[in-house]
């Protein structure tokens, strides 16, 4: 009896401190710096299109970058 | 009057008029009549207005949506094969054969040309007024961005290309930002700009050529029309390329912008490296009002080469662009925000906003720790409270202990951290904060449970540990939040100061800090500048506002030999001046150090507090003590129970609710205000309003509005209406303004019975042709003399007449006896709505020689030396001045107006708000010693707005300014009114005065709880677990109590 309590407390809890700290993670890695931005959730399909093309170019410009040092 | 897309409220004058709807901005309108389109319109509906509402396209259009190549990302070209470079979504219903990217909707698309566009519609709409995103209209104009229809020359915004394959008649005379992008689709061969940008009086032209035929042009926007080019390499994407040559031209005479020469500047001072190595910029864009333009703009920049993260906060109107350099430029971002009709300041994000967000951050990451902990310490605790009544193993109660031992640390640690760090400087300083006595009452409490639950004797408390720290921390977080709001806030009403002022430095007028100049140098002004320097005028001649320094509504008109005196703003004209003193010296710099210096005489009540903090902190932890003593060496029952009943007592006499009391009522009222158009710059001063028992008011921009309005003016039968009206508007001076807007206004229908049938638009092409004003002089606060087919034309005051040889008085009589006609001038007092005093020349009316003399400002008109029009005006209340006056009186609150305006104007003012106390002819510091004086013996509210209030404002109890007051008013200020409303200071007297009571309650209450709970804590009727369960009880009463205030 005593061993499962202790058992599932320490996964709860142990659960818990991993959901925690990536939600600690994400606040240091500005991702809840604006407010309105993620308490209105914009997930249309355009807004995720232009999210993937920002990325892409931001990958494409970092590789350009990194090919301009080699030859340079 | 609500904005037709957005539909939030605003004030007329705020909003514009598009196709008979009214719009409150350019992006409202963009996307109005987007929506209203005939091809885009019901698909745009079914994407959500504002796109931020995620859309089921699958659903919504039952067609498969087809992912041919990697590329595509939602394409519902189902049946086009040849769809290769496309992004964005797409919908092609009877179409297979077209090309399109991004948003398309070409439902019925026969012969389009449409190739890689973003946002497209109607191919064959010949109609198409307005379109939004990229349009490729092979039968239109080939508008791109926000284009209203081509052959319109009121187009507000043009961003983007003219594909004129047909027409290259785009004629945009009244753009204020192009950012045209010409491209050759027929004319191939020309490498060169092939569609002459006609603008005539662009401030800023953002002129790029595109050659289509380029094969080596990566970069185009859409440029080639060629239908069925399927594998073209233009992209929307790349809008701007290196092909594109970025002109800035200032061919307006009175450009406002210079990107150019503001670029380097920008780029050294602001333009920062993120970790990735890209450039980062913040902005604050001018001219959002909703999530429409939000989008809007976010949209424009992520669609834009090089842009690597774009995103504007909808509150704060920053703007956040990190971009790389070897693709794009900091200009051609600033274009591109201006194109689409909005302007973008660069500001300094290090100024406070990082250390804010970072505190902000820092708080946040500390808040959800303890209140996640909390819950999770709670749910054990729950089961303990149940196994204390149902008898619970001690092994069982052991492993709970634990794991509330390993809940409640990071707590007390991180969260604590706040609370250790301030109790540590407080110690420091040898002072007992409130912040010590939780921390201390919490460490005891955590250290006790420590030892009971390893030594596995007594009770643990960890569950108050965990609730008292999180409790406690709330509301510092609400302050810090609070803090963050209104720093915001500001940020975005204040518009960036342009510290810079054009020097000669021997060759050419060249910007320079107003700290680096000197003494002598010449410093030129145009229209808008600010004035930063006192100096003495060489050249030119331009009239001043000076009513930010002296209250006076009336110009000042400066040229060569008088003095100029920085605050004031040039109205319009051009001067050339010395500086005769340095910055530090000037006007304006002595009226800011002054500031400075007098901010620290303002009234700290969080001095008081922390005071009273100190005693009651000191008086508990010594009750603390003698609980203690008295349990251990009187009552003689051991350390334990001695220890649990001093730690009872530390944690019930936590002045949580005591704490809480005070900013949570002014929290509530913060934020009720704030929905009313009041911000308040720190929760502290609604109490204080509520407390304020003397008001003071400014006249000028205060209890009066900046328009002047006509108090009585005479038109002559032999007017030509048009004529006048068009006569008036060569001159864009505040006067004229107001006489045309009460032309329009009234006489409307004579207007068009001038001008025939014909209405709107067309009207004022036949105005220009009809009337050709030649030797248009404007004479600075003087007037304006033009002729009209020979015929001498004059406007100003009696002074520029008499100049001007015109006779009053004979003119006047000669007038009387010569014409006569009572039915003309009757109907003409039929058409007038305005209320005042009409005097019409007729022979019923007395209109003799005193009838030209003016005690306010006003305006004649005479032609050929006849006078056939005059107008008076007279200052205008502000809305709810009046309301708000009998207000304060009803509340027996004394009311002064003190302003820098003359004895007569401020009098009739004073007459017509019935306020018997008033001084007239105040300066700034005599302004200061008034309200410091009156301060000595009341609690003074002081609303003021200009940049002679701001020493006054300072001295107040309570500073009110208007938003659309001097800059130095409003950071000089604690409340800001943001409508410009006078019944909303009204609204905030009413909601400070229940804010007070309800915060006297709460202190009542909390106090009360205190003195009861501190003597049970005492005697050991309470055990720590109740205290804090029962403290956190008081703290929501507290609250909802508090709650209150918004339910008015």
């Amino acid at each position: 009896m005593n061993s499962t309590i202790m058992l599932m407390l320490t996964v709860s809890i142990g659960v818990f401190f991993v959901a925690l700290g990536a939600f600690l993670w994400g606040i240091r890695n500005k991702q809840f710096d604006e407010e309105y931005k993620f308490t209105t959730l914009n997930d249309s399909e355009e807004a995720l299109q232009d999210a993937i093309r920002l990325e892409k170019r931001k990958k494409e410009a970092l590789k350009k970058r990194e090919n301009l040092e080699k030859d340079g | 009057m609500k904005c037709a897309h957005c539909r939030l409220d605003f004030d007329e004058r705020q909003m514009f008029e598009r196709g008979g709807e009214h719009f409150c901005c350019t992006g409202c309108a963009a996307v109005f009549e987007l929506l209203h389109d005939k091809g885009l319109g019901e698909f745009y509906n079914k994407l959500g207005k504002n796109t931020l509402e995620p859309v089921n396209f699958r659903g919504e259009f039952g067609v498969n949506l087809g992912f041919e190549n990697d590329e595509n990302a939602l394409n519902l070209n189902s049946q086009n094969a040849e769809n290769s470079e496309n992004f964005g979504l797409n919908l092609n219903t009877q179409n297979n054969e077209k090309i399109v990217n991004g948003l398309n909707i070409n439902s019925k698309n026969l012969d389009s040309k449409n190739t890689k566009n973003s946002l497209n519609s109607n191919s064959k709409n010949a109609e198409n007024s307005a379109n939004f995103g990229l349009n490729l209209n092979s039968k239109n104009a080939e508008n791109f961005g926000l284009n209203s229809s081509f052959e319109n020359n009121e187009n507000f915004v043009n961003l983007g290309s003219n594909l004129n394959s047909k027409n290259d008649e785009f004629k945009n005379t009244e753009n204020s930002a192009n950012f045209d992008i010409n491209l050759a689709t027929k004319n191939s061969q020309n490498s060169s700009n092939l569609n002459p940008n006609l603008a005539t009086q662009n401030s800023v032209n953002f002129n790029s050529n595109l050659n289509s035929k380029n094969a080596k042009n990566s970069a185009n926007l859409n440029p080639n029309s060629s239908s069925k080019n399927s594998h073209n390499n233009a992209n929307f994407d790349n809008l701007t390329s290196q092909n594109i040559d970025l002109n800035y031209q200032n061919i307006s005479s009175n450009s406002q912008l210079n990107l150019g020469s503001n670029l380097n500047n920008a780029y050294q001072n602001f333009v920062r490296k993120n970790e990735d190595g890209f450039s980062e910029i913040h902005l604050i864009i001018s001219g959002i009002h909703c999530a429409a333009c939000v989008w809007l703009n976010e949209k424009v920049l992520s669609l834009e080469n090089g842009v690597i993260e774009a995103s504007v906060n909808p509150l704060t109107h920053k703007a956040r662009v990190v971009f790389d350099e070897s693709a794009l430029n900091l200009a051609q971002i600033l274009a591109l925000i201006e194109a689409i009709g909005y302007k973008a300041s660069i500001y300094d994000p290090l100024k406070a906003e990082q250390k804010a967000v970072a505190t902000r951050r820092e708080f946040y990451a500390k808040l959800v720790v303890a209140i996640a902990c909390v819950m999770n310490v709670m749910w054990i605790a729950v089961a303990k409270y149940a196994g204390f009544f149902s008898t619970m193993e001690a092994g069982i109660k052991d492993i709970l202990n634990f794991a509330e031992f390993i809940l409640a640390s990071p707590v007390l640690f991180f969260t604590g951290s706040a609370f250790y760090k301030s109790a540590y400087f407080s110690l420091k300083n040898r002072q007992i904060s409130m912040d010590f006595l939780v921390i201390f009452g919490a460490t005891l409490a955590y250290a006790y449970s420590v030892w009971a639950m390893f030594s596995r004797s007594g009770e643990v408390y960890f569950d108050s540990v965990a609730m008292i720290i999180c409790f406690v921390f709330v509301g510092k977080y609400l302050e810090v939040l609070t803090r963050k709001h209104a720093a915001d806030s500001m940020d975005s009403l204040n518009e960036l100061l342009k510290g810079e002022i054009l020097v000669f430095n021997g060759t050419k007028f060249a910007p320079k800090e107003p700290y680096a100049v000197q003494k002598g140098d010449i410093i030129a002004l145009k229209t808008g500048d600010k004035v930063l320097i006192d100096g003495l005028c060489v050249r030119g001649e331009a009239s001043l506002d000076t009513s930010s320094l002296t209250g006076e509504n009336a110009p000042l008109l400066v040229n060569a030999g008088k003095m100029v005196s920085s605050g004031c703003v040039v109205l319009d004209g051009y001067l050339e001046y010395e500086a005769s003193e340095i910055y530090a010296n000037s006007k304006l710099s002595k009226i800011i150090s002054l500031l400075e210096s007098s901010q620290s005489k303002k009234p700290k009540i969080q001095a008081l507090v922390e005071k009273i903090s100190v005693y009651f902190s000191r008086t508990v932890l010594f009750l603390a003590f003698l609980c203690f003593c008295f349990w251990c060496f009187y009552r003689q029952s051991g350390a334990e129970l001695a220890l649990i009943n001093a730690i009872s007592l530390l944690i019930i006499a936590c002045p949580c609710a005591l704490a809480l009391a005070t900013p949570v009522a002014n929290l509530t009222a913060l934020f009720y205000a704030l929905k009313k158009g009041v911000l308040f710059k720190s929760a502290d001063k609604i109490e204080l309003l509520g407390k304020c028992d003397y008001a003071v008011f400014d006249k000028t921009g205060v209890l009066t509005n900046f328009n002047l309005k006509i108090s009585r003016h005479f038109l002559n039968k032999n007017l030509n209406l048009a004529e006048f009206s068009e006569f008036i508007k060569l001159s864009n001076h505040p006067v004229s303004a107001s006489i045309n807007e009460f032309i329009s206004q009234n006489f409307s229908e004579n207007l068009s019975v001038n001008l025939g049938s014909k209405k709107g638009r067309n009207s004022a092409k036949i105005l220009k042709n009809e009337f050709n004003f030649s030797e248009v002089k404007e004479i600075r606060a003087k007037g304006i003399s033009a002729k009209l087919n020979g015929i001498n034309l004059l406007g100003g005051n009696v002074n520029f007449m008499k100049e001007n040889g015109v006779n009053l008085s004979l003119n006047l009589s000669e007038n009387l006896s010569q014409n006569s006609s009572k039915n003309s001038s009757k109907n003409l007092a039929k058409k007038s709505k305005n209320s005042s005093e009409i005097l019409i020349k007729n022979e019923s009316v007395n209109l003799n020689e005193n009838a030209l003399k003016f005690s306010d400002t006003h305006f004649i008109f005479a032609r050929n030396n006849e006078i056939l029009a005059f107008f008076e005006f007279e200052s205008e209340l502000r809305a709810g001045a009046v309301g708000l006056v009998s207000y304060l009186k009803k509340l027996k609150i004394p009311v002064k107006m003190l302003t820098g305006d003359n004895e007569k104007a401020a009098a009739k003012v004073a007459k017509k708000l019935e306020i018997t106390d008033f001084e007239a002819a105040c300066s700034p510091e005599y302004k200061m010693h008034e309200v410091a004086s009156l301060g000595e013996k009341f609690k003074v509210l002081m609303v003021g707005d200009g940049v002679n209030d701001a020493l006054a404002l300072s001295n107040a109890a309570v500073a009110v300014s208007l938003r659309q007051g001097a800059a130095l008013a409003s950071e000089n200020s604690d409340i800001v009114l943001l409508k410009n409303d006078l019944n909303a200071l009204k609204m905030s007297l009413r909601l400070a005065k229940k804010t007070l009571i309800i915060i006297k309650q709460n202190l009542a209450f909390s106090l009360c709880y205190n003195a009861l709970t501190i003597p049970l804590a005492f005697f050991g009727v309470i055990n720590p677990l109740l205290a804090a369960a029962s403290m956190s009880f008081s703290s929501i009463i507290v609250v909802l109590n508090a709650q209150r205030i918004a339910h008015e």
